[in-house]
Parts: C-alpha cells; structure tokens; sequence
C-alpha cells in the first residue's frame, strides 16, 4: 500500500518539551530492536501497468510485514514467508536429507544400469530434495550472513498510469520500519532472472562450503534472452558471471546502461563499499567487441556499440572483482535508446527559458526549451522531460543571480564580471585556465564557487583568487559539501577572501587534474557571502504509537557563513507534533523529536518538514530532506536523501492512557 | 631456460638448478644475511647494548581487540556498550578488574600491567599498525622500521649475534609491508616460519619441510653434494663461496640442533596443555624457547580480532585461549628466571567500538577504534600489577594520562638499554632517531615512567 499522505492544514504549533532524552538513549533493556530489516528487494524495478513477484531479504520480516511504497499507483502484500529452519528442527531436516540423498543416489545407479528397472524416486521426491537442499543451505548462509537469513515473497502491482521514476520501498510492522530501499518504476518491458537462492550461494564459492548435498543440487535454468529493448534484472552471486543473449542486427546502436551501485549507493562491509560492475559484449563467435566498467565518475558502466554483425551476441554481467552476494541487484536496460552524454547549460537562472542542448546517442530531441520555473538549487530533471536516458539523473543548477554564457576567455584580455554573478564556462583543453576578471573594494568578502561535479561535469576544478599583479590570494582545489551525499570525490572547488584593497581581481578555473575538453563545463559563482542552508533529516523513518514519542537529528549545511537559528516544523501534518525543533545558532545538527497524538492516523503516514530562518532580515523557508545516515567500506559515512519521510503508527493501543503523563514505554528505539 | 649472464659460457648449469639447493627460504635468508655482490657492506659489529631486558616478545593481537572486552571492562555503560560481559573478575593487582573470561591472566596480573589510556586516531588497519609499531604516523616521506627490525640492528648480527636462529622472527604469518624493516633494509626484515606450531611436525619455512624427515633431507643434501659441478667449475668464485656457506648454515640450521628449537615435540606433553593446543597457545611456547635461545625479538601475529560481525560469538571463542597461553607464557618465562629479561608486550593496531553495532549488516560487531584502546607490557623490568591512564566511563576516550605509540615504544627501547632519543644508524644515512625527537612534532604523552 502506498503511504498516507496527511491532509492539508497549517501546522501546529511547537509542543512542549517531553522525555525526549529517555528516547535518544535506548533504555536498559536489549538494544537489539524489534525493526524490520531490510538489506535488498529483487528485482528493485518493474514496468507498469504489470503485476510480479519480488523478494525482500532481510532479518526480522515477520510474516505481518506491510509493503510500503512512496508515491503513487504501487500496491503491494505478502504471498510468501521463507525462513531458516530453527536450531531444534536442525536434526530431523538432516536426517530426512540424508534419507532422500541416499534413496536418489539408489535411484541414480538403478539409471546407470539401464536396465529400465522400476524406479521410485518421483517428481514429489525431487522437490523435497531441493527444498530440504535450500533450507539446509539457507541455515548455513544465517549464520555467516545473518543480514540476508530471511525472506519474504511479495506480489507487486504497479498500475497502467503510476509516474515512472524512484520511489522508496519500506516495508513496516508491528515492530518498526525499515530503512527505505531504492525501487523503480519504468516503462520498458522487464526480464529477470530468478532469485539467487542460499543453495546457489553455497554452491558458487569452493566446494567445501557446499556440502554433501551439492551434487544434488539443481538450479533452475533461467531464460537469459533479452528482447530489446528492456531491463534486464540480476542478482550477482559469488564469483558469478552473468549471461544475457541479445539478438543483435548489423547497424544497430546498443545502448546499455546499468544500475548497480545507483540502487543501493553505499554498502557499509564490503570494500569496493558498492556493487561495482563491469559488463563485456561479446560478437556471435565469442570474441569480445565492446566493454565498459564505469561512465566517467560513476561507478555503473555504460556502454554504447554500433553492432557490425547479425546475430546473437552474449552481454555479460559480473563484479569488477568477482564479488557476489544477495544484495548485489542490478538493472541493466538494453536496447536502441536514446542516452544523453552531455548536456548544456549546466544551469539557468530562476524563472528564465533556456534552450537545453543534449548531445549523445540515438537522439530524437537534441534541443529542449525548458523554463526554470524552480527555487534555487540543484534539481534532477526527469527522463520524461528529456525523452532519454542518462547514466544518473540529469542535475541541473537554478539560481537567481544574473547569468553569463560562456564568455571568450581566450582573448588578451581576461572577460570583466560585474558581481555578483554566474559564469557558465567549460576548460576547453588540456592544461587550459580560464581568467575572469571583477573589480573590488577593500575589505569586501568574496566568494568564488565552482558548481560541476555536483552537476554531473567530469571537471575536478581548481580555484584561484589572484590580484592585479597575479599574486595568488587564495585557492582551493576540493571543498567538502555534505549535501552532495552520492558524490565521493567532493571536486567542485570554493574560496572566500577579503580583498585588500580597491583595484581589479582575477579567479582562475582550471582542471586539478591538467584535463580538459567538450565536456569539462563548469558554472562559477562570484559574489559576497550568500548566507543559506539546506536541511536533512535522519533517519528518513520512524515507528511510534500514539501518544509516544521518536526522536531524529535534523542535520543544517551552512552555506557562506550562515549562523543563525532554524526553526523546523512539520507541513500539514494531523496527528503528529515536534518539539525542540530548532538548530541553535551556530550549530550544525540537533534532535528533535516527533509525537504521535491520539488523532495521529494509524499506520504509514508521510510527513514532510521545513526549516525556517531569518537571513538578512527576511524570513526564508527551505524544504527538509528526508535521508538516511550511510556507511561506505566500513569507514566513509554520507547523507543519503530518499524521496519521502514515513511516520509509521503500529496498529494497536497507544502508548499511554490519555491524561496520564508520557513515558518511554512504547517508543521505538534508534532503527538501523 | 635462459642463460644465466654472471657465469662463464662453458659452466652449463642454468641459476634455476643452481637455485634449487636444499631449503631455498633459509638459503636465499641467509644468502641476504651474509651480503650478495650487490648488498652494501655490513657495518662492523658494535657493542649490544646492555639493558635491563635482552629480549621482546610481542603478541599482536591482528585486527584490534576491543578494549572493553579484554583490560578495561565497562559494565556499568551498559549493554550497548559491554553487550554480555557484565561481570569482569577481580585480579591479583589491587584495583585492576579484567574481562570474566580471563581468570588465568586474571591470577598472573602481579606480572602484567596495563595501560588503558593508549590513542593515535586511526581507524585503518595498516597505517595504524605502522603507528602502533613505528611510533610515527603514516603519510611521511620515508617508511620507518618497525620496533623488531629497530631491535634487530641493536641486538642482531651488527652487535655480533651468532645464533643460528636468525635474531627476528615472526610466528607465523608476517604482517606485511606495514610492519617490517623500512629503510633499514631487507637485511632486517623478519623471519617468519609459516606453518602451524600446533601440528604434529611445526614445518617452519625452509627449515622443517612437511612430511620430508631427517633422513631423507640428509641423503638430499649428499646428493647435492655430488651434483654441485658449478663449484668445481669455479672454485675460487667469491660469490660461489658464500652461496655454499650460507647453504651450510641452512642445512645446520635444518639437520644440526639450531632448528630443534621449533621442535615443540620435545616440551613435556603438560607444558604444551598448560599453553594449549593450538596455534596461539603453542606459537607462545616457541617464543619461550626462542628467547631461550638468545632470538632477541620474536612478534607472535595472533590473528583474528576484526570483528565486524559475530563479535561476541567470536570473543567467546578466543579469549578463553588468549587467557591460557598468554598466562602460560608469563608463568612460564618467570618461572624460568627470564621474565625480568624479557619484554612481553600485548597490543593491536587499535580498539573496537565502545557502541556495539546491533544494527545490519553487523548484527552485533564492534568496528575499528583508534581513538582510545589498551595494551599490556610485562616483563623486561617493567613493575607488573599497575593499570596506567584510564578511559572515560563508556571507554570512547582517553581521560586521564593518554599514551601514544612512540610512549610505548620509547619504554621498551628504554629497558633495552637501547637510547630512545639517540640516532637509529641506517643504511640510507638519514639522520632519524630511534623515536620521534621534537623536531617531529608527534605527538607523545611522555615514556611510561609509572612502570619502571
């Protein structure tokens, strides 16, 4: 079912402050929470206007678990429970195991015979065998990767007319909610190979862990013929490679295009800490034509290939370095698709129309009147509006401050900006510097910002604030931004400085890296100190009963200097309150915590906040994003946004008697 | 097969047959050891420097042991932070209490004292370990040796060792290049004897070969003998001479007494339970009698400590066998009269978490923690039974009297009788001390005074 999304209505004012320090220290009793825990769901897509089966896997899904999707035109519920046979039912399965083992290895030699003996061993048999196989293997796979022990079965439905694009799958229950996972919507037909079971698992990696039971073990053998165009949906298990056949005709331009580490950014004990995939294209005699691990900085390959030959040719799948585990899920869509590999301008000002130009492959649109009717920030454009794909959604920058168009930076003289403004420019060549020029007064602050990597540019830009005789001021190659939480290498460079005196400065722009070309574009902000802040919330999910409380950090990322108060609050939210909802100046996070009043509506609800601030005597509002506090490679950690923020109120009596004075009894403690 | 260029045409033996004498591990070692052509030549022997201790024993605990789990219990934090440990045992030193699961080490403690305020920061396992047992942090424009390839210049055959048994050694897998000789040079680098102490023959590298016995090791040696033309061939060839004494000393090493030192069948069969039977337990019985020996410098690589995930499943498993060779070895050596001139010195590259990771994918693990953690010295003449610096009440910080790595370190060289603040003589004519001087700017809270 899809989350409830609260009516419309102004917000209530701030509650009074609760126990909430009870809340944020989970109580003396087992830490170990009663949430649900979800680490994968395969396939994490489907077409709409289709109805399949999909898998979660995870540890504590009790069979009571609701499926929850963000948006709308997703319905969900569970046909299916699949668990570890417990430690007291361990003896009797062996033993039964081992009596069909041996009846089918009878049945075996009474075969090689030949002599058409009667045979007892039947179909009924057999799928005992290999169901007794899985559970035997899916005990062993527990206990090595307790994350991935239980799994339930789902029927899906996504209907005709649901908006394609991301949405968040949660799944929530008596106990908790889950932390959300990555599932799309698409319109292309859908291929996928069945579910990796335990026993595939077990089997893959050296045969001492497989037992004595491998080789009777069966795999299912799946259909790998991939009409085009589709999405190809995978697991990849250890060591796997995986085959898909692709009926291919001379002329034809292939387009493949993998989502891997897109679905499921980081991955916190795994090093690489992604799914991180390679793909190779094989021609019909098996000679390898075309490969890719990777498109530019994203991990996912991406492969483009003109087909020379008719025929069938084999596109393999496999982690770059033979990794393979239940959670390692990927889509991969194939076909003659339209691909956008560049795009210009990087950003427009707010409100204006600029002509988007694409450049890429198989193209029917190349130019894209597109009006930035947006508030300032970084936006993902939608697929739909491009008319292609893109190897990550397509970010584009709106601001408010005046624009200029790839000035000529090559003349004698370097280009006069008047500040404040945006500079849209691109480091044409290798080893190539651009120059603007500005004219300051002493004791101005400055700011220089260089928006690329975080708008998908390959340029890993390099800053540098000069004076009219080119002593260097201040520069600086990386800046940090926590707000880009899928971005690793944080390549877009900032300065601030106070200029010394009256009199013409420089910014240059240049490539860290001595790299240039058609794609290097850059958007460069010169102006004073822009005071503004954007705001995460996380985690993205809470479970309370009504009349109890849950407790979030609302994390704010300062820009230019912005020291103020942020006031948070909850939009349109029945049911539900904040309190201590503010991040003290000078601070870059707080709790706040969340109540769930007699009214709040039972089950998922949506809720969405925003913070407000006074910056320069106004009173400015911006979004709060929910996200997800992640884990990369056992070290790195990002902020991770979803779309939505899911207050879940398990069905049952609230927390406490109404008049009586709240307790931690009932609230949920921290969620993984 | 090609032609090897150093040797006359007419010599007809290819390097690969040449190469294939005896044991080729303690062959090509001591072929280093003895300088091949193109190694600088040895400086001569000077005096060993004379200290309380003559020996180091190190227990490595690979991975990082939580140091709530082991020396500095946190029950009162709670089970977020203590998980199922909420009962560690009183020792025999007052004040000091340790996990449940060590009451052997638990009665030595008069012997062993801890230090619970050690810190550097980093949460990476190997340039932690560079820290831990460099004493510098990682990152700088040279690769400083560890402090057994730093002993191994003072106590080894620059000071005139002459054991056959080379002067480090590493039990049983070496760390790698994160913890070796640096820019001392290859000359320092351990010797690690692989195999597994616990078997029923120790095969060491090169010098026990499984399933190869003395008889046939010598009719192969006789055999070698008769084949070797290249020596007749060129009998006055420096080179071939000291390929022939370095075979010598393998072939001692292997047949003569000089190995029988890793034969662990030798020890009565109550010693050996008294360790216990496996690679832990019986590797610290081979130290006892490597030190024994005169080996000044043996690192036992005790892996296994990273515990991500099963943490406590896992500490279960091994503290009960940490707590019986480790207590084993102390009873042991000052039984023997070697504790005062032994440095036993336990330590990984970090601690764990304090916050256990309940959630997934851990379900239970504790993660790396450079930021607080503990370490154990015995022996060598530091005083046992003390417990140095301490942690806050969840042990996530250093509270009071916090030690860094070149601390330690500087003790031990100290009890040595080697200068901590003197130069470290090196091939490479860097001007270095033997720990961090000021000049370096690394951090220090001071030698451990508390302990001598």
């Amino acid at each position: 079912m899809s989350a409830r999304r609260a009516p419309l209505r102004t917000s209530g004012a701030l509650g009074i402050a609760l126990l909430a320090a009870a809340l944020a220290h989970a109580p003396a009793a087992r830490a170990q929470n009663r949430n649900p825990s979800v680490s994968y769901i395969y396939p994490a897509g489907g077409r709409r206007g289709t109805t399949f089966r999909m898998v979660v896997g995870g540890r504590q899904l009790p069979d009571r678990a609701e499926p929850v999707f963000s948006g709308t035109g997703l319905t969900a519920r569970v046909v299916a429970a699949r668990n570890p046979p417990r430690q007291d039912q361990q003896d009797a399965l062996s033993a039964e195991l081992r009596e069909l083992g041996r009846r089918k290895e009878v049945s075996l030699r009474r075969k090689d015979r030949g002599r058409g003996e009667a045979d007892d061993w039947s179909e009924t048999d057999e799928a005992r065998l290999q169901d007794l196989i899985e559970l035997m293997a899916m005990l062993a796979r527990s206990r090595e990767a307790p994350a991935f022990a239980e799994r339930l079965e789902l029927e899906v439905t996504i209907a005709p007319d649901a908006p394609p694009g991301r949405r968040d799958f949660r799944l929530v229950s008596p106990g908790g909610i889950s932390a959300p996972q990555i599932f799309e919507v698409g319109e292309l037909p859908e291929i996928a190979e069945p579910p990796l079971t335990a026993a595939a698992v077990m089997s893959t990696v050296g045969g001492q862990r497989a037992g004595p039971w491998r080789r009777f073990l069966s795999l299912p053998k799946s259909e790998r013929e991939a009409p085009l165009p589709a999405v190809v949906n995978g697991q990849i298990g250890p060591g796997e490679r995986d085959p898909w056949r692709l009926d291919l005709r001379a002329g034809q331009r292939l387009v493949v295009v993998v989502a891997a580490r897109e679905l499921r950014p980081y991955i916190a004990d795994a090093v690489p800490g992604w799914c991180d995939t390679v793909i190779s294209l094989y021609d019909p005699e098996d000679r390898p034509v075309a490969a890719a691990d990777s498109w530019r900085f994203h991990p996912d390959p991406v492969l483009y290939y003109e087909a020379r030959r008719d025929g069938p040719h084999t596109l393999e799948i496999r982690d770059c370095i033979y990794r393979g585990r239940e959670d390692f899920v990927y889509r991969m869509t194939v076909g003659e698709l339209p691909f956008v590999t560049d795009w210009r301008p990087l950003g427009a000002r707010a409100g204006a129309t600029t002509r988007l130009e694409l450049a890429g492959w198989n193209l029917d649109k190349t130019v894209i009147p597109l009006t930035a009717d947006l508030a300032r920030g970084i936006h993902a454009l939608p697929p739909a509006l491009l008319g292609a794909y893109a190897a990550a959604p397509l970010r584009f920058a709106v601001d408010d401050l005046p624009e200029i168009a790839e000035p000529n930076s090559r003349g004698r003289r370097p280009p006069t900006v008047t500040l404040p403004a945006i500079v849209n420019g691109r480091v044409e060549s290798p080893g190539e510097s651009d120059v603007y020029a500005f004219s300051g007064i002493a004791g101005q602050r400055i700011v220089a910002e260089i928006y690329a990597r975080r708008l998908g540019s390959p340029l890993d830009s390099r800053l540098e604030l000069l004076d009219a005789a080119d002593a260097v001021l201040a520069a600086n190659d990386d800046h940090p931004d926590r707000g880009a939480g899928l971005v690793t290498h944080h390549a877009d460079a900032r300065l601030e400085a106070t200029l010394p005196k009256d009199g013409e400065y420089r910014v240059r722009v240049s490539d860290a890296q001595d790299r240039g070309g058609e794609t290097f574009a850059y958007r460069l902000r010169v102006s004073e100190p822009r005071p503004d802040f954007e705001l995460r919330i996380v985690p993205s999910g809470v479970a309370l009963r009504r009349g109890a409380t849950a407790t979030v950090t609302a994390h704010a990322l300062r820009r230019d200097g912005f020291a103020g108060d942020i006031d948070l609050a909850l939009v349109e939210a029945q049911g539900f309150e904040l309190s201590g909802a503010r991040i003290p100046a000078g601070k870059d996070e707080a709790k706040i915590t969340i109540r769930a009043g007699r009214d709040a509506p039972p089950g998922p609800t949506e809720l969405r906040f925003r913070g407000e601030a006074e910056i320069g005597g106004l009173r400015v509002t911006r979004p709060a994003l929910p996200a997800e506090d992640q884990e990369q490679a056992f070290l790195w950690r990002f902020v991770v946004p979803f779309e939505t923020f899911v207050a879940h109120v398990p069905r049952g009596p609230p927390a406490t008697p109404p008049g009586a004075r709240p307790a931690a009894a009932g609230a949920a403690p921290a969620r993984p | 097969m090609d032609e090897p260029k150093n040797f006359p045409p007419e010599a007809g033996l290819t390097r690969r047959d040449f190469l294939r004498v005896g044991a080729l591990g303690a062959t090509a070692w001591l072929a280093g050891r003895f300088g091949a052509p193109l190694a600088f030549a040895a400086p001569p022997p000077a005096a060993r420097p004379a200290g309380k201790a003559r020996a180091v024993i190190q227990i490595w605990m690979w991975g990082g042991p939580c140091h709530l789990d082991t020396f500095d219990p946190k029950p009162e934090a709670g089970n977020d932070y203590a998980g199922p440990f909420t009962n560690p045992i009183a020792t025999k030193a007052d004040g000091m209490r340790i996990n449940e699961l060590l009451p052997l080490l638990a009665q030595q403690a008069d012997k062993f004292s801890v230090i619970r305020g050690m810190t550097h920061g980093i949460n990476g396992h190997e340039t932690a370990a560079y820290i831990v047992q460099t004493g510098r942090p990682p990152g700088g424009r040279v690769v400083f040796p560890c402090i057994g390839a730093v002993v191994n210049r003072f106590f080894g055959y620059d000071a005139g060792y002459t054991g056959l048994i080379p002067p480090y050694i590493v039990l049983t897998q070496p760390q790698g290049r994160f913890s070796e000789a640096g820019f001392l040079g290859l000359r320092y680098k351990p010797f690690a004897t692989g195999g597994n102490p616990a078997d029923a023959r120790f095969a060491v590298e090169g010098i026990v070969l499984p399933g190869l016995d003395d008889r046939r090791q010598r009719a192969r040696r006789a055999l070698l003998g008769a084949v070797n033309t290249l020596r007749d061939a060129l009998p006055d060839d420096p080179r071939i001479a000291a390929a022939d004494a370095a075979r010598d000393q393998a072939y001692e090493l292997i047949l003569g007494d000089g190995g029988k030192v890793f034969d662990l069948a030798q020890e009565p069969e109550a010693v050996r339970e008294r360790y216990g039977k496996n690679r832990f337990g019986q590797s610290c019985l081979a130290a006892r009698r490597l030190v024994e020996q005169g080996v000044p410098y043996v690192t036992i690589n005790y892996q296994g400590w990273d515990t991500h995930k099963q943490h406590f499943q896992a500490m279960r498993r091994m503290l009960p066998e940490m707590d019986r060779g480790f207590s084993a070895l102390l009873e042991d050596l000052a039984q023997r009269g070697l504790l005062d001139s032994t440095v036993v010195w336990w330590s990984g590259e970090f601690g764990r978490t304090p916050k256990v990771q309940w959630e997934a994918p851990w379900n239970g693990g504790r993660n790396h923690y450079g930021k607080a953690f503990c370490a154990v010295l015995a022996g060598g003449g530091f005083r046992g039974g003390r417990v140095v610096g301490a942690t806050d009440a969840r042990g996530e910080e250093a509270v009071e009297r916090p030690v860094y790595p070149c601390d330690v370190l500087g003790s031990i060289y100290a009890q040595l009788g080697i200068d901590p603040d003197g130069p470290l003589p090196n091939p490479q004519g860097l001007d270095v001390r033997v720990t961090p001087g000021p000049e370096e700017k690394v951090k220090s809270g001071g030698r451990l005074t508390e302990l001598t």
